[in-house]
């Protein structure tokens, strides 16, 4: 019981995250904060594998750790050495309004998950990776900076991973083909990031 | 479904159809590997042969599978897959053809931002994970192979390094994942609620399969374009170049509408019906959408954009009334088929008033049939094909769908106006581009004009034996 008690602390700390990544203007800070949650994403497979003796789940609590924890990081902050002033901040703080639409977002994903868990016999395990998947969508729509959008991202496909984990996991091949497709995503986004103008775009081949 | 399994085609020797299609997933990875060499004419030739080569073989393919169904390990080949891999040989091969014009003409004029080399590894790795995604039984799979057509086409669409093709490329990156990352939520449901992802052994419940189709449908639909998700398309499409367009528009939508006709017939089996009729008029709406935007372009690639859009919102109505009955599906596959050569056509045809003209403005382009040999003609015919004007074939497959939706309430009307609207709009401006005012006449290079040319006679030639199969009475 003990082991499930950790878990759940855990994910609280996995939403967390999130919530600090959208109080935070500064990119940098921004990218420690999503590996930080992808390690307590991996700390949660690895207390599950121990307990349920399911080797798939340590190798893909290692797996996460390489990958979403170090590779995924360190290729972004590359970026950020790279590029100028906008790479770094974020255009305008929007703070306060964020952080309440966040929990707002949080306590209408509760109702609505709940609302769907009820109707299809689902467990509760399910509300937390939901949350974190509108609070993914809402780094991506509300923040401005290429690299912040990358990390909302990242934010949606950890609580991919974690509503993996949470009801039964997909098999093993398929997770690594995702990170794979993550990790090549996240370079490919970050080489348009460096290419990429900011400010008011008046491109009149992208009208209408 | 009776279906067969069957590993190889008797006859013909004796080619094992598991190995045909690795062969599929391996030639273009091998040209890849050879494109990355410095040598500039070994990876056009490498790129060639193997395009050419996978062409054949999909059809060789398509032929077998028309009789019996591919199952074997991971690799499940339908009617419907087997249509799609043939589609991104197809247009693959002309891709490839029309990027050795197009890539050594715009570089004479400018650095790009990705070297030619990379450009066709590029290229191939593209129909590569396509193929990939299309013949793939494990859903999650599939969603492997589409999430990496994201990523190399992004990357081919900055090749001219606009800031419009950057920011464009950049939309399309953030909006498509966003979009797949709710696909794999529908899939890790779909996982949970039947233990498996292989869309062939799974069931689910009635109210299960709703909510794993519906997030399908935001998911996958983002890739096909499906309103309001489809904010990424005009722009991607409008700005890569033309030859990745082609892809684009021909082959990467349908590969996209493939994975969420597998979720859709799990959810029919399941008797999900709600699903039937979301998907219908999503993709009904879509069209008339598309065929609302298309009226006021004023950019020759943005216009085809639309029309892709269009078309793949009557695609995905087909989809949805292949429930009601199993001809739509095949009228669907129809109208791809169709759409894609003639697409593909107008995107090069786009392409070479770029090069020749040195316009992206339709408002520019005056008299293109009198001033040019074939692309004039290629594009006025092209038009009218993804149009669904006879005598092309997917007048008959519009005709099939516009049919079979009269059993669904107010469908009809939706789908009548969208068609009809883009119809006007498309070929108005078409006609804008091929007559009226003078101009002196564009030299292009016989490559330039022979591809969409090509495209424009092979569906056209579709469109001759499918009358003379329904005439026949060959066909249903």
């Amino acid at each position: 019981m003990m082991a499930f008690a950790i878990t759940e602390l855990l994910g609280v700390v996995v939403l967390l995250t999130a919530f600090e990544m959208l109080a935070q203007s500064f990119v940098r800070p921004m990218i420690n904060t999503v590996a930080l949650q992808s390690i307590a994403l991996a700390a949660i497979m690895l207390i599950l594998g121990v307990v349920k003796h399911s080797y798939d789940l340590i190798l893909l609590s290692a797996l996460t750790v390489a990958v979403r924890g170090i590779a995924i990081p360190e290729v972004m902050k590359k970026d950020i050495k790279r590029s100028g002033i906008w790479v770094y901040r974020e255009v305008e703080t929007r703070v306060p309004a964020l952080v309440i639409i966040g929990l707002l977002l949080s306590i209408l994903g509760y109702v609505i998950y709940q609302d769907i868990a009820e109707t299809l016999h689902m467990g509760a395990e399910g509300a937390l990776p939901f949350i974190l998947f509108l609070l993914g969508f809402l780094l991506i729509i509300a923040k401005k900076n290429a690299l912040a959008q990358m990390t909302g991202y990242i934010v949606e496909e950890n609580a991919l991973l974690y509503a993996g984990i949470s009801f039964s996991h997909m098999p093993l091949i398929l997770e690594a083909g995702v990170f794979l497709d993550l990790l090549a995503l996240v370079l490919a986004g970050v080489i348009l990031a460096a290419e990429k103008d900011y400010g008011v775009l008046e491109l009149e081949e992208l009208v209408g | 479904m009776g279906m067969i399994t069957v590993t190889s085609i008797s006859g013909v020797g004796t080619i094992d159809l598991t190995t045909l299609v690795y062969t599929l997933l391996a030639l273009p990875t091998i040209a890849a590997a050879i494109s990355i060499l410095p040598n500039p004419r070994a990876r056009e030739v490498a790129s060639l042969i193997s395009s050419a080569t996978c062409l054949a073989l999909s059809i060789a393919l398509f032929h077998s599978v028309l009789t019996c169904t591919l199952q074997s390990g991971w690799i499940y080949v339908d009617l419907p897959a087997a249509v799609i891999v043939f589609l991104i040989q197809a247009i693959y091969f002309l891709s490839v053809l029309y990027s050795i014009y197009f890539v050594n003409e715009i570089w004479k004029e400018r650095p790009l931002f990705l070297r030619r080399r990379h450009y066709y590894a590029l290229i191939n790795l593209f129909a590569m994970s396509m193929t990939f995604a299309a013949v793939s039984r494990n859903l999650g799979l599939m969603w492997v192979g589409l999430e990496a057509t994201t990523i190399v086409s992004a990357l081919l669409i900055v090749l001219e390094r606009s800031k419009a093709s950057v920011e464009a490329a950049w939309r399309y990156i953030i909006v498509a994942s966003a979009g797949l990352g709710v696909a794999l939520l529908s899939l890790v449901m779909f996982h949970a609620f039947s233990g498996t992802v292989d869309w062939t052994r799974a069931e689910m419940s009635a109210k299960a399969a709703t909510l794993v189709a519906v997030l399908a449908l935001v998911g996958f639909g983002t890739k096909v374009g499906i309103f309001p998700m489809h904010t990424w398309l005009p722009d991607a499409h409008g700005t890569a170049p033309p030859a990745v367009s082609a892809m684009l528009s021909a082959t990467l939508l349908p590969v996209a509408l493939l994975a969420y006709l597998r979720v859709f017939e799990v959810a029919v089996a399941a008797g999900a019906l709600k699903v039937v009729y979301i998907t219908c008029f999503a993709g009904a709406v879509t069209a008339l959408v598309a065929a609302i935007l298309a009226v006021p372009q004023r950019i020759v690639k943005r216009l085809f954009a639309y029309s892709s859009m269009d078309v793949m919102g009557i695609a995905m109505t087909g989809v949805g009334l292949s429930a009601i009955s199993p001809v739509a599906l095949k009228a669907t596959l129809l109208l791809l088929i169709i759409h894609a050569f003639s697409k593909s056509a107008l995107f090069f045809t786009g392409g070479n008033v770029i090069t020749g003209l040195k316009t992206h403005e339709i408002e520019d382009v005056k008299a293109l049939l009198s001033r040019t040999k074939l692309t004039g003609l290629s594009m006025l015919l092209s038009a009218l094909a993804v149009t669904g004007a006879p005598p092309f074939a997917s007048f008959i497959a519009e005709l099939v769908i516009v049919a079979v939706s009269l059993s669904v309430p107010y469908l009809t009307a939706l789908l009548l106006s969208a068609i009809l609207l883009s119809f006007l709009a498309v070929n108005y401006h078409v006609t804008r581009m091929c007559f009226g005012g003078k101009g002196e006449s564009v030299s292009l290079s016989a490559l330039s004009e022979l591809v969409p040319a090509l495209a424009c006679l092979t569906s056209l030639a579709i469109s001759l034996v499918v009358w003379i199969a329904l005439a026949g009475g060959v066909l249903p």
